[in-house]
């Protein structure tokens, strides 16, 4: 029986999405384990059923041999299994004490001495500044993590799961942070990590388990292991894709420069970024959730005004151009879509030049179902017709909707921020083809997007945005992403 | 299946309802047929019948505007007697001008009272992030205040000696639709706003923002919509519709405004409106439903001196098992998914 | 002056109760619009009861629980299941009017015959209840901030995920909360008929409810803050009859209408600068 966490057999179904097929993997104590994989692998279904968030629907979770208590996030904690999730569980109105005196578990009154001490003593041991009394929403990043991970200690752990620790850290956080998990690990914890960065992760990972659609693709030491070993293990086969042409010579369509943008809070999200789109070019932007994406593409569009810099489509600046330029947004039931109204509601809400369909106020319905119902067969959205509620159709069928009112009438600009996420194989083939045909009719195409093998796919050039400024980024050469 | 969903939360309503009234040892049965007989029994019962139903139902037109724009518009009351102040505060200025002047011109002067009034609370929203829901409220105890100062001071009618404004001239009053009755044209303005108002929700551009800033405003600001002026707006024009209830029943009814100016129309036209389910034509309905149920109450002192209250408790009582029936319903489609 | 004030405490207390309750109420997450029908339908409760028992403490025990009956049934539609609370809110508000009308009416007759219930007793001019409420502040402030319960609670109206992470419902917690303010707000209206006015009459909160929620919001969500902000409340009320009774020439009507104006005013001043529970007012589903 090996000792420490382990799975066997695990399989896992969210409605109709298969998310984890038959998955075994020992975690042992000591050791530092990476678990890698793209976007909807399988990661953190896995490791969210380790710390007991999800319960399999088969196969078994081992703690020392005995089954673990499935499905009890706090009697995981218990045995001293916790996680560090990686949208931060934390609540910002209250202090540093506070949120670990939350997740503790404990009853009564608080002793507010008990908790000072013990956290100061961590906070020594790791050498880290934090105030123990200060409120969540005036820490930084890193310190958000760092509190995160007091709070997965707290309880003399022996295991410690990471979901992306690293997507908004800086490179020195992200040292300290390894330095920390490698002396758990040497402690005799068990260091779980899921990790996108494949650099990091060979920096820091003993073991490395590989995950792609929910199956386990192998096991490997860290010397068995290098990026390109890595890449073809977690993309395997890409789908023959058509490779984007060669744009024209051309005056660039979007420009910006030296752009800051803030946040609904106030704090700064983009910090100086300058960048050019040539109409019939795709320019990519990759990298994790959180590092100002959503921001830039709000800001290109024209619906967020910008604190510095601009944005100029067609040297005028991107204020007065509301007819040209396509959207996609990144969640499209929060940004995209009002889900109670009809396919027909939510094209006309968004419809660039509407004033063909309407004769004075009125709305000329006959006319405009026609159109919809062109878009319907135009982009082969599954429905019963133009005044079905949105809220039916499965989430490629409401993407296309979202798609079919940004690329109608043709766009001379489109921005498109995470347009596949959560969408199926077929889904994702269709709105890449649709964004290619926009490139190839002209259009400057800003695709912005988390995963980096879409990007690597589409685009002509692309960068990556980390904590709100533009680096330069290595495309993988197509050859690496095709399986051998 | 789809039609046990709309229908079931209004047969539950009604049984619900009914309970109510054996509680109060009423026979649901016995209290139906004494109330149909006054909402329909004889021209005077419809006359009273459609009386009742106006403000219900231009109010209610008022709170679906508001609404499905995603505001909680609680302040119909507020800006029925604001557009009834406003129309009496003109005839006293004006004089004799005033006196001259064809009576629509009050009703529209309501509908302006109305709106200015909502006005303020969406302004507070848009702009000060004071929650519609409780500014509104607010402001219906002020100018219900404002209302009881002026008709025992500035706007008191002078010979009279009571809380009084001046009377209005009878060619200064909706014309009457029936000699015998209390039946005035003013009836008609709700029944020609309503299918107008859906014209507006469900064929202009406009009506599409309303709706679509209501359902989504995250969405409808991605898509470029100007929410802030969206909500504004639709403040507006429902204060202006519960302001021409205001107006209209100045002109049309009273003659004077007084301080039992309103028997709380505007407030009671918000379940009028969530179970008209939010639509135009649906409380077109449900504004007859329960204006003749107002109607016919005073029947029901036969049984009970509740009366009228116990329409209020009725009214009540439905909403809250409409809506209960509703959220059921939701998650049991739900976990069914 | 001691008299005055014990007048005006008097005036607050009604109101400083369901602030103080819809404070902890809020705080979970959950927005009560209920408040002013809860508190109408209490008063008529602890009334008719103290009028048939002859007991006052009888009359305002059964003001709270009507108050938490009132609490349950917005905790069945709102939290169990997810009905609009603003809906369901208003829907109480319109049943407390309805209800308390028809039974006033068929026990009193059309014309409201007026008659006095039995009130609590006095220490000096103070009544007991009107003493308890900042107590009673200052011990929910305690809880708020010095116990595990509060301190879920908190976190229960600012970020459910994080609770849920912590392995605790959110749901109870939402519950509580509601109980609270019902409980409280049960007290409060038991306190408007048996205290302050002695008797019941047809829609005597007289928007008591609506002026606590906004006292809530300019007391910025804190159990002292709000109960301070009645005060003035109370204070404004009191001056009706002051000022009356030194005969000053300011129409007894727009004295009448103050309060609101100034809870308004109140609101609009604090407005965009303060941050309410972050989760308020949003229906809350687990993932499982």
């Amino acid at each position: 029986m090996p000792a420490g966490l382990s799975v066997r057999s695990l399989r896992k179904r969210f409605g109709q999405l298969l998310a984890l097929d038959g998955v075994s993997v020992d975690f042992a104590p000591g050791e530092v384990h990476a678990v890698v994989g793209e976007n909807g692998a399988g990661k953190s279904t896995l490791v969210s059923h380790l710390a007991g968030f999800l319960l399999p629907d088969e196969g078994e979770i081992l703690w020392d041999g005995s089954p673990l208590p499935s499905g009890d996030p706090l009697a995981c904690r218990r045995l001293g299994i916790s996680m560090v999730h990686q949208h931060f569980t934390l609540v910002d109105a209250l202090t540093v004490l506070e949120n670990v005196a939350l997740a503790s578990g404990l009853g009564g009154t608080v002793d507010r001495r008990v908790f000072e001490a013990k956290i100061g003593e961590l906070l020594r041991r790791y050498g880290w500044e934090l105030d123990v009394h200060a409120r969540v929403d005036s820490l930084s990043v890193g310190q958000k993590q760092k509190l995160e991970i007091l709070k997965a200690l707290w309880r003399d752990g022996k295991v410690l799961i990471l979901d992306e620790p690293t997507a908004t850290l800086s490179d020195g956080e992200v040292d300290e942070l390894f330095r920390l998990l490698r002396d758990l690990a040497a402690r005799g914890m068990t260091v779980i990590l899921i990790a996108h960065k494949l650099r990091e992760v060979l920096a820091v990972a003993d073991r490395i388990t590989v995950l792609r659609s929910g199956r386990l693709v192998r096991t490997v030491a860290r010397s068995e292991a290098d990026e390109q070993a890595l890449s073809r293990w977690m993309v395997g086969e890409v789908p023959p894709m058509e490779v984007a042409q060669i744009p024209p010579r051309a005056e660039p369509r979007i420009v910006i420069r030296d752009l800051r943008v803030k946040d609904d809070d106030g704090r700064l999200r983009v910090q100086g970024v300058s960048l050019e789109v040539r109409p019939g070019e795709i320019v990519g932007i990759t990298g994790v959730d959180g590092n100002g994406q959503l921001e830039l593409a709000e800001a290109v569009v024209g619906i967020r005004r910008p604190e510095a810099g601009e944005v100029l489509i067609d040297g005028i600046s991107v204020g007065r151009h509301t007819e040209e330029i396509g959207y996609v947004p990144q969640d499209r039931h929060r940004h995209g879509l009002a889900l109670s109204m009809t396919i027909s509601e939510n094209v006309l809400v968004g419809l660039r030049g509407r004033r063909r369909f309407f004769r004075g106020p009125i709305l000329l319905v006959g006319r405009f179902h026609s159109h919809v119902q062109g878009l319907v067969e135009r982009f082969g959205i599954a429905c019963r017709g133009p005044n079905q509620i949105v809220r039916d159709l499965s989430g490629g069928n409401q993407q296309k909707v979202v798609l079919a009112r940004a690329l109608e009438p043709f766009p001379r600009v489109l921005v498109a921020v995470d347009p596949t996420r959560g969408l199926d194989v077929r889904a994702t083939m269709a709105v890449h083809n649709a964004l290619l045909s926009a490139a190839r009719g002209g259009a400057a195409v800003l695709l912005i997007s988390g995963s980096r093998e879409e990007v690597a796919a589409l685009a002509h050039r692309a960068s990556r945005i980390s904590l709100g400024r533009l680096e330069p980024w290595e495309t993988p050469a197509r050859e690496d992403l095709v399986l051998c | 299946m789809l039609r046990l969903r709309a229908v079931a939360p209004y047969a539950v309503a009604l049984l619900a309802s009914g309970l109510l009234f054996l509680v109060f040892r009423v026979s649901p049965v016995q209290a139906s047929a004494v109330v149909a007989e006054g909402a329909a029994g004889d021209r005077f019962a419809v006359a009273r019948t459609l009386l009742k139903t106006t403000p219900l139902l231009l109010c209610g037109l008022g709170m679906v505007v508001a609404w499905r724009a995603g505001v909680y518009n609680i302040g119909g009351e507020g800006q029925l007697l604001a557009g009834a102040v406003l129309g009496a505060i003109v005839f006293q200025a004006g004089g004799a001008f005033a006196g001259a002047a064809t009576p629509w011109l009050f009703v529209l002067i309501g509908g302006l009272g109305g709106a200015l009034w909502a006005s303020i609370a969406g302004w507070l929203q848009a702009y000060r992030g004071v929650p519609a829901v409780i500014s509104t409220i607010l402001l219906n105890f002020v100018i219900l205040q404002l209302l009881l100062w002026l008709v025992n001071g500035p706007l008191q009618d002078p010979s009279l000696g009571v809380p009084l404004s001046r009377r209005l001239p009878d060619v200064a009053m909706l014309p009457r639709l029936d000699r015998q009755s209390d039946l005035h044209a003013g009836v008609l303005i709700g029944f020609l706003a309503a299918p107008a108002l859906w014209l507006v929700l469900y064929r202009t551009f406009w009506g599409l923002d309303v709706r679509f800033a209501g359902a989504n405003p995250e969405a409808a600001r991605a898509n470029r919509r100007p929410v802030r002026w969206i909500q504004l707006g639709s403040m507006a024009l429902s204060g202006f519709l519960c302001g021409t209830a205001g107006g209209v029943e100045y002109a049309g009814s009273l003659g004077q405004i007084g301080s039992g100016l309103s028997q709380n129309w505007g407030f009671l036209a918000i379940p009028v409106a969530l179970l008209g389910g939010l639509d135009p034509l649906g409380v077109v309905v449900s504004a007859l439903v329960f204006g003749g149920l107002y109607a016919g109450s005073d029947n029901l002192m036969r049984f009970t001196p509740a009366g009228s209250a116990l329409v209020t408790a009725f009214q009540a009582v439905a909403l809250l098992a409409f809506v209960a029936t509703r959220a059921e319903l939701r998650r049991r489609e739900g976990s069914a998914t | 002056m001691i008299e005055s004030l014990a007048a005006v405490a008097m005036f607050a207390t009604p109101t400083a109760l369901a602030a103080i309750g819809e404070t902890v109420g809020q705080r979970s997450g959950v927005l009560n619009i209920g408040l002013e029908g809860t508190m109408l339908l209490s008063a008529f409760a602890a009334a008719m009861v103290a009028l048939w028992s002859g007991n006052p403490w009888l009359g305002l025990l059964s003001g709270g629980l009507a108050g938490l009956v009132l609490a349950a049934l917005v905790g069945l539609l709102c939290v169990a299941r997810d009905a609009d609370q603003v809906v369901v809110g208003t829907g109480l508000n319109l049943l407390a009017l309805g209800l308390t009308g028809a039974w006033f009416r068929s026990l009193f007759g059309q014309s409201g015959k007026l008659f006095t219930v039995p009130t609590l007793p006095k220490v000096g001019f103070w009544d007991p209840v009107s003493v308890a409420t900042p107590l009673l502040a200052l011990a929910v402030l305690w809880l708020l901030q010095r116990t595990y319960w509060g301190l879920t609670l908190r976190a229960a109206g600012e970020n459910p995920v994080a609770v849920e992470a912590a392995g605790r419902s959110v749901p109870r917690y939402r519950w509580l909360g509601l109980m609270v303010s019902g409980g409280l707000a049960g007290l409060g209206g038991a306190h408007l008929s048996l205290v302050v006015s002695g008797t019941f009459a047809e829609n005597m909160t007289s928007g008591r409810g609506f002026v606590a929620l906004a006292m809530v919001t300019f007391g910025r969500w804190s159990p002292i803050g709000a109960c301070a902000a009645c005060l003035l409340i109370g204070y404004l009320e009191s001056l009706q009859f002051s000022l009356q009774a030194a005969g000053k020439g300011v129409p007894q009507e727009l004295l009448l209408a103050l309060p609101y104006a100034v809870s308004l005013l109140a609101l609009a001043f604090v407005g965009r600068g303060v941050r309410s529970p972050a989760a308020l007012a949003a229906p809350y589903r687990r993932t499982k």
